[in-house]
C-alpha cells in the first residue's frame, strides 16, 4: 500500500468513525426500540436476533448484565439495554428480543424492547451527538441519524458494552 | 523480504518447534552424561549418540532451510560430540556446561527465527560459542592438526577469506576433492575445514538418517524442480532477458542444490551450484543473457534429471563426466559473475555449502581431517570413488540402518492446538446432544426395545470418543520436569552448591494447557529451593547433613488432581525471618504470635516479598512466589507450603487434571442449577441440630467426622431465592479435602453428570466462586462451582471476622 492511499484512509478514519471498508454495509443500521426512542447500531456488528429465552444469572455482575444464554452451544452474555440506559425495568414480553452483536470477536446479546428495521442513513444525515446531555444514556450515542421525519439514535457499541463505569464496577468487584 | 517476520512459513515454524523439542531432550542427557563422568569416569555411548543425533538432525534441517548460524553452531557441537563418541577425547563436566550453553545460543537463535524469520542478529554470540567449541575441539585433537587447521578456522578470518577466495570457488571445490591442495587456499576448503565431517562415524549416522522414504521424496521433488527449471529455461530461450524466468530458474535450482546437499549427492550439488552461479550472474546483470547458452543449461538439467532417475532406481547419484559439464558452465559464466558473488550472497552460499558438506558426511577427501591419520585413512583417489560412497549410502541403506531409523521414527503427528480444541469442543457437544436424544421427553412413557439398544450402543461410542478426545490433550509431565534438570545444573554450579535432583512420577499425564501453565511456577519454585533452601556444602556439613543437597520433584494423581511437589532438604522456611521481613515491607501489622505457621508461610506469596538478603541474579527480587500463586490459581489449582526449620521444605501444587471436562454433581438452589465437581465432593449430609456450632462472630460450623467445617450459604453469596434457608434439616454438600473443607448449602441433589467446561464469556470475566459453566442436556446453562475458591472465601471470612 502506498503512503498516499494510506493517508487517504487515515483521513477517512479521522473524518468519521465509520467503517469505510465494508461498502455493502456502509451506512446501514439495524434499528430497535427501547422505551419511546428508536436506536440504531452498525449492521456489520449484528449477528442475529434471538427470541427472549431462559437466562442463567451470573452472580457478582452489575445489574444490567442479566446473565448468560445458550445460543446453539455458545455461551453468550446478555445485557439489558433498558437497565444500561438506567431506564425503568420492564417485564419481558413476546416482543422482547435478544439482539446478538459481535464486537472484537466477542458476542454479546442485547435485550431490547422490540426490533424494527434495517435502514440506510446517509453519512450527511448523521448529526454528531448533542454536546450537553445529562441523560445517563447520552454517552453511548455515536450520532443522531435523520431519516425522513424520524430520528434514530445511533449507538456506539464499544461504549455501550465497555464503559469506564463497567470497569469501575469490575474493579470494585475485584 | 524486509518483513520476513510476517510470514514465517510452515516449514520454518515446525523446524523451530522440533528443534526446541530436541534441545529439551539434549539438555537432560548432557547433564546425565556429566554426572556419569563424575561418578564412573565413563560416558554412555547410547546417550552420546543420542545427543549427537539430535544436534545432527537440527543441523540437517537448518541447512535445508538455510539457517547458516544454526548450522555453524550445531556443526561444532556435533564435531565435539563425535570426538567423544569415537574416543578421541574424553567427556568432562566442563563440556556439559559448554554444550548446555550451546543449547542456549541455539534457543536464542530459534527465538530470532520465530521473530524475524532469519537466524541473523546474534552473530556475536554464535561466533563466540563456535570459537569456544572450536578451541575445545582443536585443543584435544593433537597439536599438529590443530596447528594446521587453526588458521583456516579462525572464524573471524573466514569471511574475508571467502571474499577473495570465492572467485575460484568452483574450481577449488573440485581441486580439493581430487588433490591434496592445502585447504587454506580456497574458501571452499576453509569451510570444509570447519566441517571436519569427514569421519567414518558420521557416515554411519548419515546412513541411518536416510530412509527410503526420504530418497523417494527427494527424487520426486527433484524431478519436479528440474521440470520447472526446464520450463523456465525454455521460456528464456525465446526471451533471454525475462527476469521472471531467470529468477524462477535460479530459485528452483537453488532449492534443488540444497536438497542434494542435504541428501549428500555431492555431484548433483556441485553441478547445480555451478548452474546457479550462472543464473545468479544473469540475475544480477553481470552476465549478459544469451539464448545460445540455454542449450548448455538444458543439457545440465538433463544430466541432473538422469542422475535423479538413477538414484530413484537405487543408483549412486554420481555424474560421469562432471568435470566436462562444469567446464562448460564455467565457459559461459564470465569471471566477473563469479567474483562479486562472494560479497553479496556469500553468506547464503556458504550456508548451503556448509550444510551440504556437513550433511553429506561422506569421507570427502577435500575436507581436511583433524588428525593426520584420519586424513590419510579417508583420503581417496578421484571423485568417482568418493561419490560412490556418497551415493550408495542413501540409495541402499543397509538393513540395520533401516532398522535403526525405524526405531527413532516417531509415531506422532503435529496438530494445531486450535483444531484439537475444536474437536474436543465438538465431542463435548456430541455428548450433550446424545443425552438430549436419549432422554428426550417425547420418548417418555414408551418402550422402544430397538431404539434403546441402538441408543445404548451410541452412548458407548460417544463415551469412548470422549475419553480418547480428552486423552489426546494429555501429555506426560516429563517434558516439564526435564527442563528442570538443566536449571538445577546451572543454578547449583553458579551458587557453588551440590544438588542431587530426583524426578518421580514423570509419566504422570496432564493436560497440555495445564502443563504449559505450570512450567513457569515450577521454575520459580526450583530456583527458590536452590537459592534459599539448599545450603552450601560447608553449611550442610556444619549442620550435620550430607554435603549434597537433595531436591525431589514429584508428580502423582491425587483424586481428580495432579499433585506436583517440590521438596528439598535445605534449611527450610524461617518463621522469624519471614515475619521480620513482612513487618519491614508493611505486609502485616499487629500481633504475630497467634499466627499459625501456615499463615506465616503464606506471607511469602504476597507481592513484593523476598527474604533474600541480597538480590542475586537467580532470585531475590521479590517477584516469584506471588507469580507462582497467581498462575496456579488461574488454573484452579492451589499451592501449599510445609516446612520444618533445618529439615527442608515441601511445596505442593495441586492442579486439576484437565480443564475440559469434569464429572460433576448437579445441584439446585432455588431456580439456579450448579455443577459441583465430584472429585471435590466428600459427602452430602442432612444437617442435624447437634452438628451445628456457631462461633461468636456468626460463622456457622458443622461437625463432620471430628472436623469443623464452615458453612457456605450459596443463596446468600449469589443472592438467589432458595427454597430452604434453614440450616437445621437442610442439605449440605461437604466439599474439599481432609485438610480444608466447606459445607455448601443446597436445596436438592439432582444427580451425577459429565460436564463440558465452558468459560463464561470474556465479557463477564472472573466470577467469585464460579469457575465456568456448562450446557445441560436440555440446553440450559448451569454454573460450575469453584469449590477451592469457595473454601478459601469461607476461610477468608473466618479470618477477617476473627481479626
Amino acid at each position: 500500500m502506498s503512503t498516499e492511499t494510506k493517508d487517504v484512509l487515515n483521513a477517512d478514519f479521522f473524518d468519521d468513525d465509520d467503517d469505510e471498508n465494508e461498502d455493502a454495509q456502509k451506512d446501514m443500521y439495524f434499528t430497535f426500540k427501547v422505551g419511546e426512542e428508536e436506536y440504531g447500531v452498525d449492521i456489520s456488528c449484528v449477528l442475529e436476533v434471538a427470541g427472549i429465552q431462559k437466562i442463567t444469572e451470573v452472580p457478582d455482575m452489575p445489574d444490567f448484565v442479566k446473565g448468560v444464554i445458550n445460543l446453539r452451544g455458545q455461551v453468550i452474555p446478555v445485557i439489558d439495554v433498558r437497565l444500561r440506559f438506567k431506564m425503568e425495568p420492564m417485564e419481558y414480553n413476546d416482543r422482547t428480543c435478544i439482539l446478538v452483536v459481535t464486537i472484537k470477536e466477542m458476542s454479546v446479546g442485547l435485550i431490547v424492547d422490540q426490533v424494527r428495521d434495517v435502514v440506510h442513513i446517509k453519512e450527511d444525515n448523521v448529526e454528531p451527538p448533542p454536546k450537553m446531555s445529562n441523560k445517563p444514556g447520552a454517552r453511548y450515542i455515536k450520532g443522531l441519524g435523520k431519516l425522513d421525519e424520524e430520528v434514530k439514535i445511533l449507538l456506539d457499541l464499544q461504549k455501550l458494552l465497555y464503559d469506564e463505569e463497567l470497569e469501575k464496577i469490575e474493579a470494585a468487584v475485584e | 523480504m524486509t518483513d520476513g517476520n510476517a510470514n514465517i512459513d510452515e516449514n520454518v515454524s515446525s523446524f523451530v518447534a522440533e528443534s526446541r523439542e530436541m534441545i529439551e531432550e539434549v539438555e537432560p542427557s548432557l547433564i546425565e552424561l556429566g554426572s556419569m563422568v563424575e561418578q564412573s569416569g565413563k560416558v554412555d555411548d547410547d546417550t552420546t549418540n543420542m545427543i549427537f543425533r539430535l544436534f545432527h538432525s537440527i543441523k540437517g534441517t537448518a541447512g535445508f532451510l538455510q539457517f547458516e548460524q544454526i548450522v555453524k553452531l550445531t556443526h561444532e557441537a556435533e564435531t565435539l560430540l563425535d570426538m567423544f563418541r569415537s574416543g578421541k577425547s574424553a567427556f568432562s563436566s566442563r563440556d556439559t556446561d559448554m554444550l548446555c550453553r550451546t543449547c542456549d545460543t541455539l534457543t536464542a537463535l530459534l527465538a530470532r527465527i520465530e521473530e524475524t524469520g532469519k537466524d541473523t542478529g546474534l552473530e556475536g554470540s554464535v561466533e563466540a560459542m563456535v570459537a569456544e567449541l572450536n578451541q575445545r575441539i582443536v585443543g584435544d585433537s593433537g597439536g599438529k592438526a590443530a596447528a594446521k587447521s587453526k588458521p583456516a578456522k579462525g572464524t573471524g578470518k573466514k569471511s574475508t577469506k571467502k571474499a577473495k577466495g570465492k572467485k575460484g570457488k568452483g574450481k577449488a571445490a573440485l581441486v580439493s576433492k581430487t588433490a591434496d591442495t592445502p585447504p587454506e587456499d580456497t574458501d571452499e576448503a576453509a569451510e570444509a575445514d570447519e566441517e571436519q565431517a569427514a569421519r567414518p562415524a558420521e557416515y554411519d549416522i548419515q546412513m541411518a538418517l536416510m530412509t527410503p522414504e526420504m530418497i523417494q521424496g527427494f527424487t520426486l521433488e527433484g524431478e519436479e524442480q528440474l521440470e520447472q527449471v526446464e520450463a523456465s529455461l525454455l521460456e528464456l530461450e525465446n526471451t533471454p532477458d525475462n527476469m521472471e524466468h531467470i529468477e524462477e530458474a535460479y530459485r528452483l535450482i537453488h532449492s534443488f542444490k540444497g536438497n542434494c546437499g542435504f541428501m549428500g549427492f555431492a555431484d548433483f550439488e556441485t553441478l547445480s551450484h555451478r548452474a546457479e552461479t550462472y543464473l545468479d550472474g544473469v540475475k544480477s546483470g553481470l552476465v549478459t543473457p544469451d539464448s545460445s547458452n540455454i542449450p548448455t543449461l538444458l543439457h545440465v538439467v538433463d544430466v541432473l534429471r538422469n542422475g535423479i532417475a538413477d538414484v530413484s532406481k537405487g543408483g549412486e547419484g554420481k555424474i560421469d563426466n562432471l568435470q566436462v559439464l562444469l567446464d562448460l558452465l564455467d565457459d559461459i559464466t564470465p569471471e566477473a559473475a563469479k567474483a562479486p558473488k562472494s560479497q553479496k550472497p556469500a553468506a547464503e552460499k556458504t550456508s548451503v555449502v556448509e550444510t551440504d558438506t556437513g550433511e553429506s558426511s561422506v569421507p570427502d577427501p577435500a575436507e581436511p581431517v583433524i588428525t593426520a591419520e584420519g586424513a590419510s585413512l579417508l583420503r581417496e583417489e578421484g571423485d568417482d570413488d568418493e561419490e560412490d560412497d556418497d551415493g550408495k549410502g542413501p540409495a541402499k541403506p543397509s538393513p540395520e540402518a533401516a532398522m535403526k531409523v525405524r526405531a527413532i521414527n516417531r509415531k506422532d503427528i503435529r496438530v494445531d492446538l486450535v483444531k484439537l480444541d475444536h474437536l474436543i469442543n465438538l465431542v463435548g457437544e456430541l455428548v450433550i446432544a446424545e443425552s438430549m436424544v436419549r432422554r428426550n421427553p417425547d420418548l417418555e412413557g414408551y418402550e422402544f426395545d430397538n431404539f434403546e439398544r441402538a441408543a445404548a450402543q451410541m452412548n458407548k461410542i460417544v463415551r469412548d470418543l470422549q475419553d480418547i478426545a480428552l486423552s489426546v490433550r494429555m501429555l506426560p509431565i516429563s517434558g516439564v520436569f526435564r527442563k528442570m534438570i538443566r536449571l538445577v545444573h546451572d543454578l547449583s554450579n553458579k551458587a557453588g552448591k551440590k544438588v542431587d535432583l530426583e524426578l518421580l512420577g514423570e509419566e504422570t499425564e496432564i493436560d497440555k494447557t495445564v502443563s504449559e501453565l505450570i512450567a513457569d511456577p515450577l521454575v520459580h519454585l526450583v530456583r527458590n529451593s536452590l537459592d534459599h533452601g539448599i545450603e552450601t556444602p560447608e553449611e550442610r556439613v556444619a549442620a550435620g547433613k550430607d554435603p549434597v543437597g537433595k531436591l525431589i520433584l514429584e508428580a502423582k494423581y491425587e483424586g481428580g488432581e495432579v499433585w506436583i511437589s517440590i521438596s528439598d532438604d535445605g534449611r527450610g522456611l524461617d518463621r522469624e525471618r519471614i515475619l521480620a521481613k513482612a513487618f519491614e515491607r508493611d505486609l502485616i501489622k499487629g500481633d504475630t504470635a497467634a499466627m499459625t505457621d501456615e499463615e506465616v508461610f503464606d506471607l511469602i506469596f504476597k507481592p513484593g516479598f523476598s527474604t533474600a538478603a541480597e538480590v542475586t541474579d537467580i532470585s531475590g527480587r521479590g517477584v516469584g512466589m506471588d507469580v507462582v500463586r497467581r498462575n496456579i490459581e488461574k488454573i484452579n489449582g492451589h499451592v501449599e507450603i510445609r516446612s520444618k526449620p533445618g529439615q527442608g521444605s515441601l511445596i505442593i501444587l495441586s492442579i486439576p487434571l484437565t480443564l475440559a471436562i469434569i464429572e460433576g454433581m448437579l445441584v439446585r438452589v432455588g431456580q439456579a442449577y450448579y455443577i459441583i465437581s465430584l472429585l471435590s465432593i466428600r459427602e452430602s449430609i442432612q444437617v442435624e441440630k447437634s452438628m451445628i456450632t456457631v462461633t461468636m462472630d456468626g460463622q456457622e460450623l458443622i461437625r463432620f467426622r471430628e472436623e469443623f467445617v464452615p458453612v457456605i450459604r450459596l443463596h446468600e453469596l449469589h443472592e438467589i431465592q432458595a427454597d430452604n434457608t434453614e440450616l437445621v434439616g437442610g442439605l449440605v454438600v461437604i466439599v474439599g479435602t481432609q485438610e480444608e473443607s466447606a459445607a455448601i448449602m443446597i436445596d436438592e441433589l439432582l444427580g451425577e453428570q459429565q460436564a463440558v467446561v465452558k468459560g463464561l464469556s470474556e465479557y463477564i470475566g472472573n466470577v467469585k466462586g464460579v469457575s465456568g459453566c456448562t450446557i445441560q442436556g436440555d440446553g440450559t446453562i448451569s454454573l460450575i462451582l469453584d469449590t477451592g475458591g469457595l473454601i478459601k472465601r469461607a476461610r477468608g471470612q473466618k479470618n477477617s471476622q476473627a481479626a
